[in-house]
């Protein structure tokens, strides 16, 4: 049967969705800062274009683990994004994947070593 | 260099440029103008390609998924009724919720209180927007 509701599908998340994650857990941002933040994040490697960052942002909020808001204090920026909690536990949930994953593949590199 | 953005966003389905259509030429001119010479040239060339791209994956998103609900009809064979009673629920709240305060600003215009009604005004387009995302959230029909 057909559910309506989009479901994750259990896939990894791609590194722009998991950057835009990372830099909505630590505070909510406004598109430019999420651009600078995702920069900082990768020390300067990954350089999101707004196409590509508002292309993931677009699926975040259909997915519900970021939700859109009009921020207070009237700068330049207006609209800013937060984590939800569905999008906090599937961060939490990608971090342990990729912890388990450090670990395995660091286990093996020194069973090599020795 | 903004002119050519915004034409460019125009390869997006309508309801991308009604979400973002005023955003992301901000960002890109904010990003922009930290940018001079040939940088400037570079990343304006990466941009519109980005956008280029980002328009194809946008319609072929929207062309990949399930096909509209229609709440006025019966519920679809194929649709659990589970998911059609929360889609019809979360609908009839966020709609409430557009009347309630489209209502509420008429009443401040009436009577001349226009910072009720700028206030009011402010949560009716939360609400609109809220509205659309439930209907786009359960691909349901306009």
């Amino acid at each position: 049967m057909r559910q309506v509701v989009t479901q994750p599908d259990g896939r990894p998340l791609s590194e722009p969705v998991l950057l835009i994650l990372m830099s909505l857990a630590g505070q909510p941002r406004h598109g430019y800062a999420l651009l600078k933040d995702i920069e900082s994040i990768s020390q300067g490697r990954v350089r999101l274009s707004t196409g590509t960052l508002y292309g993931a942002l677009a699926r975040l909020l259909e997915d519900g683990w970021i939700e859109r808001f009009e921020q207070e204090d009237t700068s330049r920026e207006k609209q800013a994004y937060r984590l939800t909690a569905a999008g906090r536990r599937q961060l939490q949930m990608e971090l342990d994947r990729m912890k388990q994953l450090t670990r395995a593949g660091m286990a093996r590199l020194r069973v090599r070593e020795a | 260099m903004r002119r050519v953005y915004e034409l460019l966003l125009r390869l997006y389905p309508a309801a991308y440029r009604e979400l973002f259509g005023e955003e992301m030429p901000r960002v890109f001119e904010q990003a922009a103008a930290e940018r001079r010479g040939m940088a400037l040239a570079r990343f304006a060339a990466g941009e519109w390609m980005g956008l280029a791209a980002g328009a194809a994956a946008a319609w072929i998103d929207r062309w990949k998924t399930d096909p509209a609900l229609d709440l006025t009809k019966m519920r679809p064979v194929d649709v659990t009724r589970e998911s059609y009673v929360s889609a019809l629920d979360e609908v009839i709240e966020a709609q409430k919720a557009v009347d309630f305060h489209l209502r509420r600003m008429q009443a401040a215009i009436s009577r001349h209180d226009f910072v009720e009604a700028r206030l009011s005004s402010d949560q009716d387009r939360r609400a609109r927007e809220n509205l659309r995302l439930v209907r786009r959230k359960y691909h349901i029909a306009e």
